[in-house]
């Protein structure tokens, strides 16, 4: 508690200090039955705490040990001390990422941005012996998350809870970083802001060994994950509001559409648009079009998250009256969505993407590119893998002529993967040349580079090429960062686990513990993989009936890729055949 | 660092019989740093900063465990200004040299009177104290020692020669007092043998008129009642070292006094629990050092111990104002005093 509230008194100089802290939200207050109770409300010249107002947040700084308590907020007023620079990146990362985390912004986040917050100051937290340096900048990037907690709460007028902070640092597309000095923010919290109990962390940094005392700690591994626990289903509820001007709708479906089609790498986590999606459907009245937005968006969300979904397919004439980069787009998801779940059925889809093709890959457009990645993958799981292989490769070099060497991450990485599959070491050679060559670059991006990193391990272990050790472990690492996709994470975890042989390893438990999470949702990934860990297992052992167990799992989980596979399969030993061509 | 400010220094501020403890150092808040509105506070007066509460004046909290529960933080070096703070219940108490008023250097805020500000660019050694904690500030350049300071817990070891008040005590008609000094006699160690003896020097009275006219006729003769003449005898027969001795468990026992009694004086305010048997008890003890005083007056020692129990004294007058006339008089011991010692401070506590 504030040391003047714990001594039960404050001077004029702690009252005004304290009265705009205390005014600004309740984090500070003492319980209503503490002796301080009416100390504070003759403080704030309140009758009681107040209520949470949108965009006010507390959060805590950190300088050796002494920790710095501070409200951050959007009002007028003075700032007791001034951003630095790395501060205001983060504010400005924030920015960024709050439209890629939300399943959709129905209000600008420039107004939340345009204004630098404000810094009210609460007070100083000596965790040991020594004395507070006077702090008049703040740096540093670990109001990252609290930052983006504020616009998101201006952005959509909805208060946060009283009881949160949150210390993480944030990046642009949403990924929370660890902070330094977590024990000493801690020790903060308790001592200054006894309202406070729940600590949102970033998922990497959970497993410090910091001494909570009574905190909850929250990890959480991106800024839409850390949305979804504060506001919940409020945010939908609040989504549903803002569909009921007619105008704000269609702007809202649009943008649905729109987002569905940006691609994988754009987001971390789909899951909330397949959610808000999904509310909007039900809950707006929709003229047929904005219909197909949605439902459009809604099945592109399930199919990255879950691959799962029902993509419809639009008429002839509407695909039509699109520009030819948003019809080859449309058409790629299509493709895609038909290879990962089976439907639409390719048979509906083959006189339209015939249309669209041209003879030569050199001469399509990027979009064009696109559709024959998606038609490739199709070609994967419907017994032509080598077909598949040659076009992703070819793909690739094609993206990085074309200067575009980001966009060769996917076809490079299904390029590495189906080497692996068809035992092709010469391909692999190929591959990885090629892969090489683009590294000092840094051009695959985060995302990129974990799809790459991911087929190139799998694959090597395959085939049995050197260093085993480093391909273990690069596997290792993208299994145990929380931060990573889940469908990545839990596929590096079965590639690991069948690799080492080791079942009753650490990464078993986790891949078992994130299989059984009750939210549906959020265990897909983890679910497929444990089956495709049970079937490697069974076939590493010979087991045959409990090899046709796990395949029959799967299929309750992956429909329509093994609906594909079982046509490939013809007459080679099916459970097998699953293990290896399962191409996630 | 770690350094123990000399016995010049707390003696300067009138407590020279407490001890000091462990010196930690602590550095002027960094200049630069201000988060202050308007004039900057470098070029303000400590009057003048105390008149507008010292509103936007940057302090930096300080935690040391010299400190204890005291909540303590320190200005930039411009302004040289130290804001301690009392625990919930306690008042802070500052001792100055005794050339220094107070109201020139210590801003005690009316709405918060546990809190004190001081200006230690114009009284640099400063002792202050809330509840059982007490430091010793000693400003310079670069910062402040903070020394922790108690009263001393070493007890009168030994004498040369004990006072024999058991055969005084013999002697006695007085029965109150015998009944009040029997236990001292009972505990068997120096200085409450001490104790004793001063109180049959002081309080002894005669029980009636005929004792009192016989008193005097062995007054003039000479020999006077052996409970009274006796312990003065036994002073004025001590060895030197047993005089230092005893001097110095004097100042040690004024110390701890002088720190009771402000204490004694916040209960009295917030009429706490029990706050009338705390005063008793400080006056008593008040008395007890008086009787020890008529001892040592008569083994011919120095001011010194005098000059000690002034603080003492000044606090008692406070406190003395604090009680009124909230105690009834009906304490014996007291009583007694007040029939001596009307002017006594501690004969009007009870």
């Amino acid at each position: 508690m504030l040391a003047e509230l714990e001594r039960g008194a404050a001077d004029r100089a702690a009252r005004a200090r304290l009265a705009p802290v205390l005014r600004a939200g309740p984090w500070c207050w003492p319980s209503r039955d503490h002796p301080s109770y009416d100390l504070a409300t003759a403080i704030a010249g309140t009758n009681s705490a107040p209520p949470m107002t949108p965009a006010a947040i507390p959060a805590v700084t950190v300088e050796d040990r002494c920790g710095y308590a501070w409200v951050l907020h959007l009002a007028d007023g003075p700032s007791a001390v001034e951003l630095g620079r790395e501060t205001l990146r983060s504010w400005d990362a924030a920015s960024l990422a709050l439209p890629r985390s939300v399943p959709l912004l129905w209000r600008t986040v420039d107004a939340a941005h345009a204004r630098v917050p404000r810094v009210l100051a609460v007070g100083t937290h000596l965790a040991g012996a020594g004395q507070a340096v006077p702090c008049r900048i703040v740096q540093g990037p670990s109001f990252g998350l609290a930052f983006f907690l504020l616009q998101a709460s201006r952005a959509f007028g909805a208060p946060l809870p009283p009881d949160l902070i949150a210390t993480a640092a944030i990046r642009e597309d949403g990924v929370l970083e660890p902070v330094g000095g977590l024990d000493v923010k801690l020790a903060t919290i308790r001592a200054l802001l006894p309202g406070v109990r729940r600590v949102l962390v970033a998922a990497t940094q959970a497993s410090d060994p910091v001494d909570a005392g009574g905190l909850e700690i929250v990890p959480v591994r991106s800024a839409s994950q850390a949305l979804d626990l504060v506001y919940g289903e409020s945010l939908a509820d609040l989504l549903l509001q803002a569909g009921a001007d007619p105008q704000k709708r269609q702007e809202l479906a649009e943008w649905f559409f729109r987002f569905s089609l940006v691609g994988r790498a754009e987001l971390v986590d789909w899951a909330p648009v397949a959610s808000a999606a999904a509310r909007a459907r039900s809950g707006w009245p929709l003229t047929a079009d904005q219909a197909f937005q949605i439902a459009f968006a809604q099945a592109v969300a399930e199919r990255h998250e879950f691959n799962a979904g029902v993509l419809p397919v639009p008429d002839e004439a509407w695909l039509q009256a699109r520009p030819a980069p948003l019809r080859l787009q449309v058409l790629a998801h299509l493709v895609q969505q038909c290879a990962d779940t089976g439907a639409p059925d390719f048979a509906e889809l083959a006189p339209r993407v015939a249309t669209m093709r041209v003879p030569r890959l050199i001469d399509a457009q990027p979009m064009g590119w696109r559709l024959e990645g998606a038609l490739a993958r199709y070609q994967a799981v419907t017994g032509q893998p080598r077909a598949a292989m040659e076009t992703q490769a070819a793909l690739a070099r094609l993206y990085v002529e074309a200067l575009s060497p980001a966009d060769a991450s996917f076809p490079l990485a299904e390029w590495l993967r189906l080497s692996g599959v068809l035992g092709d070491r010469h391909a692999f050679a190929n591959a990885d040349a090629l892969r090489e060559s683009l590294v000092p670059l840094g051009a695959f991006g985060l995302a990129g580079s974990a799809y790459v990193d991911l087929a190139r391990s799998r694959a090597a272990l395959r085939l049995g090429i050197e260093p085993r050790d480093a391909f273990l472990a690069r596997l290792h690492g993208l299994a145990t960062d929380p931060t990573m996709a889940s469908h990545v994470r839990w596929s590096a975890a079965r590639a690991w686990i069948g690799a080492t042989s080791d079942e009753t390893s650490a990464m078993t438990t986790a891949l078992a513990a994130a299989a059984s999470t009750p939210d549906h949702r959020r265990r897909h990934a983890a679910a497929v993989n444990a089956a495709l860990v049970a079937l490697d297992t069974a076939l590493a052992t010979d087991q045959g009936d409990a090899a046709a167990v796990a395949v029959a799992g799967l299929e309750t989980l992956e429909a329509g890729i093994l609906r594909h596979l079982a046509q490939a399969c013809g007459d080679r030993p099916w459970p097998a055949f699953v293990a290896l061509h399962y191409p996630y | 660092m770690t350094t123990v400010p000399p016995h010049d220094t707390l003696g300067s501020l009138g407590i020279p019989g407490l001890a000091a403890a462990e010196t930690s150092r602590l550095t002027w808040a960094a200049s630069g740093e201000s988060q202050a509105l308007g004039a900057a506070p470098a070029a303000l007066a400590f009057a003048t900063l105390a008149a507008s509460g010292f509103v936007d004046v940057v302090f930096a909290s300080v935690a040391m465990p010299v400190l204890g529960r005291l909540d303590a933080a320190v200005s930039a070096s411009t302004t040289r200004v130290m804001r301690v703070a009392a625990p919930r219940g306690h008042g802070v108490h500052v001792h100055l040299p005794s050339d220094v008023r107070m109201d020139d250097v210590a801003y005690v805020p009316d709405e918060d009177p546990g809190t004190v500000y001081i200006d230690l660019a114009a009284a640099p050694t400063v002792l202050v104290r809330a509840g059982g904690d007490a430091v010793v500030l000693q400003a310079d350049e670069s910062g402040v020692a903070v020394t922790g300071v108690a009263p001393r817990l070493d007890a009168l070891a030994s004498l040369d020669v004990p006072p024999p008040v058991a055969t005084w005590l013999a002697t006695s008609r007085d029965s109150w007092l015998v009944e009040q000094v029997t236990p001292l006699v009972d505990a068997a160690d120096p200085w409450s043998s001490v104790v004793a003896a001063g109180m049959l020097t002081r309080l002894t009275t005669p029980s009636s008129a005929d004792e009192a006219r016989a008193w005097l006729d062995a007054a003039r003769r000479g020999t006077a009642e052996a409970t009274v003449a006796g312990p003065r005898q036994w002073a004025r027969g001590l060895t030197a070292v047993d005089v230092e001795r005893l001097q110095a468990q004097v100042i040690a026992d004024a110390a701890a006094l002088c720190l009771d009694v402000e204490d004694a004086t916040d209960d009295v305010d917030a009429r706490a629990d029990g706050w009338d048997d705390l005063v008793r008890e400080v006056a008593h003890r008040r008395d007890d050092l008086e009787g020890v005083l008529l001892l040592l007056d008569a083994a011919g020692a120095d001011a010194p111990v005098r000059s000690a129990l002034a603080v003492v004294d000044r606090e008692g007058a406070v406190l003395r104002l604090a009680v009124g006339g909230a105690v009834p008089h009906d304490d014996e011991r007291l009583r007694r005093v007040w029939l001596k010692d009307p002017d006594a401070w501690w004969a009007h506590a009870g």
